[in-house]
């Protein structure tokens, strides 16, 4: 009887650490696209390409330098931050002629890019997989019987670190003036926002977070070309299931969302965890369109 | 200073003109070129699924992101009466299987196209994501999953049947949306696109309109589907409900001109140009030249070809740096 409660405490403890873990980068990429989507109104689907790009940068890094992704983290997030500035104010605002038409036209090239993006590292890269074979991958911390391996560890610390950092930079003068960018882009253009300005900016902070998140995807996950889609599609259900602009939203969402991937794996069958993904997406979108939490968008 | 007025009829002659001299050239194509058929073939497809879209998404002004849905629907409606020995006549069985895509559009329809601008297109995209994974695990005991669904080709196999039916489906779905734009239905979409609630107050049937020109984008697409599914005599879930033919068909109506009748038949045979240099000339990761070609449309030519030819891109690209200088 102790044996059998003990069993499902072990199996109820995996699933929800790994579910967590899962999470815990989908959080990150819904993060950076809900930022950019309630500051700027630009649906950024290169979003995930821009992580993947970040993680074969890392990737190759460490292959040549043995450098570790981690490490090569700090490089590659100002990096990205300056294309995705770079995008915002070279490719988006040109082609913007009607503020009503950003969403759409920000689709269009975004989506361009991605597909560049992907198929690009197809022509230089090969559009096979790639396993990071890091020194640590093997060792971990048992918890209840659980071995967590320390590149997982490592998700989680990031991921926990990266969201504190956020939640502290929306305390600054910078943060506030994003929020009443994406509360009403009108009058935080009266109180003297610079909107132009504020959304380059969200977008520099967005790729950032795409390079985080790529990279940490890279550490327990096999990494090819195509990938980059798969993760914006997770990252869109997670801006829609927590909120256009919700900060707080996207990170529980991720969790969430994890959560239920992980669950429906142990008590379905693997090959249902993405139908769940997007059984949530339109059914999310269909009954509550403006997320689970109170959104910004009211 | 000589007034610019709207295109008027020696415009619209021309075009009339042009259509004319194109159709003939199809038409005379697999007697002059015989290996070109086979292009001839893949260009019509095109060509076909750009004029379905552009109904939706030129015209409406709804952009979905998961027509690919109705392509694999109706590829897979026609093959699977062929799989379980139900129905095996060409025609009939790709005119049901659009029929079913154009049903399945209708019944989704209601629910998403309560939405508005991008939570449609993130709905549709969402939508054709889970279909794909539908098909190809949850009912693969119906649709053979992954290994998908080998269709015996029609006998007499004559690769000019092919030609001259896709040819013939694309001419009438090419006169379909000209004569649908033409009427009162094509002004009520126009209106809507525009400002949906001033349509709305005009006594238009805004949901009504929204749904009927969704059935009739699926049915057209769904068709290509079907036809598709015969011409290649095989059909797997990853190759129809595949994410990059949605956005294909997107790339091509914008490249040519949304809501225009000329600009799908311009951007689809571009596109396909395009296409097939890659192709030939990179290998994998070919789509990096539509995705480039994508951008510089987006940023130098927000009309697309058919902006190019009436002169409507300059002003659009004046407006923009109007609206830059202003900020």
């Amino acid at each position: 009887m102790l044996g059998a409660m003990e069993h499902f405490l072990h199996v109820a403890f995996k699933i929800i650490v790994f579910g967590l873990l899962a999470g815990s980068i989908y959080s990150l990429f819904g993060l950076g696209l809900t930022i950019i989507m309630g500051v700027g109104k630009v649906l950024n689907v290169c979003h995930g390409d821009l992580g993947i790009l970040g993680a074969y940068v890392a990737f190759v890094a460490f292959v040549c330098f043995q450098l570790d992704p981690l490490l090569s983290l700090v490089l590659l997030m100002p990096f990205l931050a300056l294309i995705g500035a770079g995008i915002q104010k070279f490719l988006i605002n040109p082609a913007v002629s009607d503020p009503k038409h950003q969403t759409t036209v920000s689709v269009m090239i975004t989506y361009g890019l991605a597909l560049a993006i992907s198929n690009g590292i197809t022509i230089i890269a090969s559009p096979s997989y790639r396993f990071l074979d890091l020194s640590y991958s093997y060792s971990g911390l048992e918890i209840m019987g659980t071995t967590i391996n320390f590149p997982r560890l490592l998700v989680l610390i990031v991921t926990a670190v990266v969201a504190v950092c956020l939640f502290g930079l929306m305390k600054t003068k910078l943060g506030k003036s994003i929020q009443a960018a994406s509360q009403d882009q009108m009058l935080a253009c009266l109180i003297g926002i610079n909107n132009r300005k504020i959304t380059a900016i969200t977008f520099a902070i967005s790729s950032a977070l795409a390079a985080v998140g790529g990279v940490l995807y890279i550490l327990n996950n096999p990494l090819y070309p195509a990938v980059g889609l798969n993760l914006t599609v997770k990252g869109l259900t997670v801006m829609v299931l927590g909120g256009i602009g919700n900060v707080f939203g996207a990170l529980a969402a991720g969790l969430i969302l994890g959560l239920a991937e992980s669950l429906t794996s142990f008590f379905i069958g693997d090959i249902y965890r993405n139908i769940v993904v997007y059984f949530v997406l339109i059914a999310v979108l269909l009954l509550r369109p403006s997320g689970i939490f109170r959104s910004l968008e009211g | 200073m000589k007034v610019k007025t709207a295109p008027g009829s020696d415009y619209l002659k021309l075009s009339y003109l042009a259509c004319g001299a194109g159709f003939v050239i199809l038409l005379v194509l697999p007697v002059l070129a015989p290996n070109l058929t086979a292009y001839g073939i893949g260009l019509l497809m095109y060509v076909t699924m750009a004029v379905g879209y552009n109904l939706q998404g030129g015209y409406l002004g709804d952009l979905s992101f998961g027509h690919a849905v109705f392509f694999g629907l109706g590829g897979y409606a026609a093959a699977l009466l062929v799989e379980h020995n139900l129905i095996n006549w060409a025609p009939l069985n790709v005119f049901i299987g659009a029929c079913f895509a154009a049903f399945f559009a209708a019944v989704i329809g209601l629910p998403f196209l309560r939405l508005k601008g991008f939570y449609f297109s993130i709905g549709t995209l969402g939508l054709s994501s889970l279909l794909l994974l539908v098909v190809k695990n949850v009912l693969s005991p119906i649709t053979k999953g992954e290994a998908g669904l080998m269709i015996p080709p029609p006998q007499p196999y004559h690769i000019e049947i092919f030609y001259y039916s896709i040819l013939g489906i694309a001419a009438l779905s090419g006169l379909v949306s000209f004569l649908i734009v033409r009427s009162r239905c094509g002004l009520a979409f126009t209106a809507i696109r525009d400002n949906p609630e001033a349509a709305a107050a005009l006594g238009i049937n805004v949901t009504a309109c929204r749904v009927t020109g969704f059935a009739l984008s699926a049915f057209i697409v769904g068709t290509v589907g079907g036809f598709y599914a015969y011409y290649a005599s095989y059909i797997n879930p990853e190759g129809v409900f595949a994410g990059t033919i949605s956005f294909e068909v997107l790339i091509m109506v914008f490249l040519g001109g949304a809501g225009t009748l000329l600009g799908p038949f311009m951007g689809a045979a571009a596109f396909y140009v395009f296409e097939e240099v890659g192709r030939t000339y990179i290998g994998p990761g070919f789509y990096l030249l539509p995705a480039l070609l994508l951008i510089l449309v987006f940023l130098k030519m927000p009309n697309g070809i058919m902006g190019l030819i009436d002169g409507r891109n300059k002003k659009a690209v004046e407006k923009v740096s109007e609206v830059n200088r202003a900020c």
